[in-house]
């Protein structure tokens, strides 16, 4: 995903609000100005709100980080990853920890016991933000809408009781499963079936619900369920 | 003899659920043993003719038994547990 700032063509090309940001997969480079990076879409988040919640903007930060390496962000590009106790996709925990510690020690000053205090503290202030963005993906208007296009109530009632924990753990601690995030089996588990995990056999898929809209199975639902809860889109 | 993995959950269930007919809509089937669904109150019944389907644990089933065993109304008040 780009983030895009209106070229200034002429003195009334920019009407003076930052409605001339845009994000899109395809930026049109004679229009606009490419200004993706990690502390764009983190100050813009903040000051205008250009990603639909935290998580969301993580994500475009990470992406950006998988693209740079973290040895190739700057001082301040590391700041922002750690406030937003991200990594590269591929890295692992250990190693990523390990340097931003390095980087809170030789580039922040600061000792190696007030560098791990300081991840503690940097994971705490995230894990806020990444529970208020879980419930609102969860409480959205748009996951309702999912959910009403594709179940019949009878059946969105007996897909609400079947996942009443797993939904628990998403909208109170943000645990979303194995492949997001660190925390073991979740919600997105079940939902996608995934395969390994407790959910393979007996997930959403398997339910056998028939589909209100006429699909054969559940493969949209699942699919525009995910846009929702895994991408922020809502 | 074989080794499995089990939680102790499903070890209490499989010693009572093994052998006994639960009826798929109107067709009877013999259990052959469960699984549990980890954080959810699934229940997976896998069938001796390898028919396999999911229940919920808090649902009500038909099962061919000798005697029925349903609810019904008290005859006394609840008794209250005696709090340590």
């Amino acid at each position: 995903m780009k983030l895009g700032y209106k070229k200034i063509i002429d003195e009334m090309s920019l009407d003076g609000t930052d409605s001339n940001l845009i994000i899109t997969d395809n930026l049109d480079l004679n229009l606009y100005d490419d200004i993706t990076s990690i502390e764009n879409w983190y100050y813009h988040y903040i000051q205008n709100g250009i990603c639909s919640d935290y998580l969301q903007m993580r994500d475009r930060v990470r992406d950006v980080l998988d693209e740079k390496k973290w040895s190739g962000c700057t001082s301040t590009e590391k700041d922002i990853i750690i406030e937003t106790y991200t990594r590269e996709t591929n890295k692992s925990i250990s190693v990523a920890n390990t340097e931003k510690i390095l980087h809170l020690i030789y580039n922040k000053g600061m000792s190696q016991a007030n560098a791990i205090s300081f991840l503690q503290s940097s994971f705490a202030n995230f894990h806020i933000k990444e529970i208020e963005a879980s419930l609102k993906r969860a409480q959205s208007y748009q996951l309702f809408k999912v959910i009403a296009k594709y179940l019949t109530i009878s059946d969105a009632a007996d897909f609400t009781r079947t996942i009443t924990t797993p939904y628990h753990l998403y909208t109170t601690q943000g645990i979303r499963g194995i492949n997001d995030g660190e925390a073991g089996e979740g919600l997105f588990d079940f939902i996608e079936s995934t395969v390994g995990t407790s959910y393979e056999t007996t997930g959403l898929m398997q339910q056998g619900y028939i589909m209100a809209n006429g699909d054969s199975d559940a493969t949209n639902f699942i699919i525009e369920l995910m846009e929702v809860l895994r991408k922020g889109n809502y | 003899m074989a080794k499995a993995t089990f939680t102790f959950d499903e070890m209490v269930y499989n010693s009572i659920v093994n052998g006994k007919q639960i009826y798929y809509n109107d067709e009877i089937k013999v259990i052959d043993y469960v699984k549990l669904v980890k954080d959810t109150r699934q229940v997976q019944i896998i069938c001796q003719d390898g028919e396999v389907f999911l229940v919920n644990q808090d649902d009500v089933f038909e099962f061919e038994v000798n005697s029925p065993k349903p609810m019904v109304q008290p005859t006394k008040p609840k008794l209250k547990g005696k709090n340590k």
